[in-house]
């Protein structure tokens, strides 16, 4: 399984993608979550500890000619063995890094690796059998795809609001013109019916889950909670158990089968 | 680029893009006043903290405190971005204009006399030239 | 007077900068709205319309992807990549601003 969320900002990435990769955990599969956010936002949905600086500073160093590069013997597998940090359930947590307050230059060594190290994943056979799940930077940028370009999924989170709708639409433009890659929509905050054909009807096509608005998930978000943890009994959990589900079922049409 | 925009006492309003990539380029001179927006969730604390930390360096800040419903979601902002400039700017939540922007209106237009506008207004008095 | 609104995506960072922009307007001030997100939204929260604010975000792409002349002035900028909003209000939709002169 390789998926990427997308999504306008707050439509709910973080909270899709950490919620789905703990649920694949719990599963016993092995699952990667992948956090190119210069913001902290998955660590919290995942009920992750956030590590005080990126661990991916220590895998580059400049070459001789000047650029950065992964350090001698670091590779996709030592980095995840070595600079992902745990996550309940088993879920391995790899991140770009956060931004502090004098600029991205002084985490400039960890956005190079982990960019580096994203883009030899897909062929590295180690992670052959590995659940990869990377959270998006918010909005429709073309360049936000560079951040996932081992998924074979990506899925676009919206709200049944009128610029969460428009900037699904320009996320699957975008996103569909990749060869090979299942584009499909998640609604997010549905609280009636309506919200969800209205969403369905804007972009054209059904959607692949639709996870309720529920005020313990907005009580999670409120502390910075989990919602596996905050909130085990939410519909949005279950929503979620199905997504799941239907991402693990093998075979070709995948995107017929998320959106029937 | 925002110098330039300005002109003859013109009052430039500027979008910026989510996070704080933007406001980690701009030097000082080029913005008169950074207005940091929070809503009560941890992570929109977290990023305004950052930000207020940042924009700080350069120009004036003012902390926005959107879609509060209590003083409890007050004070969570205000200790979550460890504030320490004085008035917070509080703009309550109002259902009327998450509808306008769910239907892609202009809350001005489609809730003009309720809390949400009202409170953007006062805050316009706020920030007006002398 | 230059004012930016910044915040995590979804805090309504948008629309409180095209109320604000509107409410000085209609306080007597000249305003110009410059919308520098990425993802160009502020038209709607400003009053211009979805699909005005879609068709000025064609433009800047098309701008992006070479298919659009540069402006070499600012006047010229404001006029290809903005529109009339309501109570005078001028929207610019520009994420990425060449400079103006040529050089």
């Amino acid at each position: 399984m390789r998926v990427a969320i997308a999504g306008k900002g707050g439509a709910g990435k973080s909270v899709v993608t950490g919620t789905l990769a703990r649920v694949l955990g719990r599963r016993g599969e092995r699952v990667l979550a992948l956090d190119s956010d210069l913001l902290p936002g998955l660590t919290l949905s995942l009920g992750a500890d956030a590590p005080e600086r990126p661990p991916l500073l220590d895998a580059a160093e400049r070459g001789e000619d000047d650029r950065w590069r992964l350090k001698k013997g670091i590779g996709p597998v030592r980095a995840v063995q070595r600079f992902s940090t745990p996550a309940p359930d088993g879920v391995r947590v790899l991140q770009a890094g956060k931004a502090p307050p004098e600029g991205t230059q002084a985490i400039m060594p960890a956005l190079q690796a982990y960019y580096k190290v994203i883009h030899r994943l897909a062929r590295t056979p180690a992670f052959g059998e590995w659940a990869l799940i990377a959270d998006l930077p918010a909005g429709a940028r073309q360049l936000a795809y560079d951040w996932a370009p081992f998924a074979d999924t990506v899925l676009v989170v919206v709200e049944p609001t009128s610029q969460s709708l428009l900037t699904a639409r320009r996320i699957m433009r975008v996103a569909g013109a990749r060869p090979g890659v299942t584009v499909a929509a998640i609604a997010n905050k549905v609280k009636v019916p309506a919200d969800r054909e209205r969403i369905e009807t804007f972009l054209g096509e059904l959607v692949a889950a639709s996870l309720p608005a529920d005020p313990a998930v907005a009580a999670a978000e409120r502390i910075g909670a989990a919602v596996i943890d905050y909130a085990p009994r939410s519909p949005v959990l279950a929503a979620i158990e199905r997504l799941a589900d239907e991402l693990a079922e093998d075979g070709p049409s995948q995107r017929s089968r998320l959106t029937r | 680029m925002l110098g330039e925009l300005e002109s003859n006492g013109r009052i430039v309003v500027c979008d910026l893009e989510a996070g704080l990539g933007t406001l980690l380029r701009v030097q000082a001179g080029q913005l008169d006043v950074a207005l940091v927006v929070a809503q009560p969730t941890a992570k929109s604390i977290e990023v305004a903290r950052r930000a207020v930390r940042i924009a700080s360096t350069t120009s004036r800040v003012m902390l926005i405190a959107n879609r509060v419903r209590s003083n409890a979601d007050v004070e969570l902002i205000r200790e979550g971005v460890a504030w320490e400039g004085g008035d917070i700017v509080i703009v309550p939540d109002d259902p009327e204009v998450a509808r306008a922007d769910e239907e892609g209106l202009a809350p001005i237009d489609a809730a003009p006399n309720g809390p949400g506008v009202r409170a953007v207004e006062a805050l316009a008095a706020l920030l007006e030239p002398a | 007077m230059k004012i930016a609104v910044a915040g995590k995506g979804g805090v309504g960072k948008t629309t409180i900068a095209g109320t604000l922009a509107r409410t000085l307007a209609r306080r007597g001030n000249e305003v110009l709205a410059f919308d520098a997100d990425v993802n160009p939204m502020l038209g709607v929260s400003l009053g211009v319309g979805s699909e005005r604010t879609e068709q000025l975000v064609a433009v800047r792409q098309a701008l992006d992807e070479g298919e659009a002349e540069h402006q070499p002035t600012v006047e010229g900028m404001e006029q290809a990549f903005g529109a009339a909003g309501p109570d005078g209000v001028w929207l610019l939709v520009c994420s990425r601003i060449d400079r103006a002169d040529p050089g």
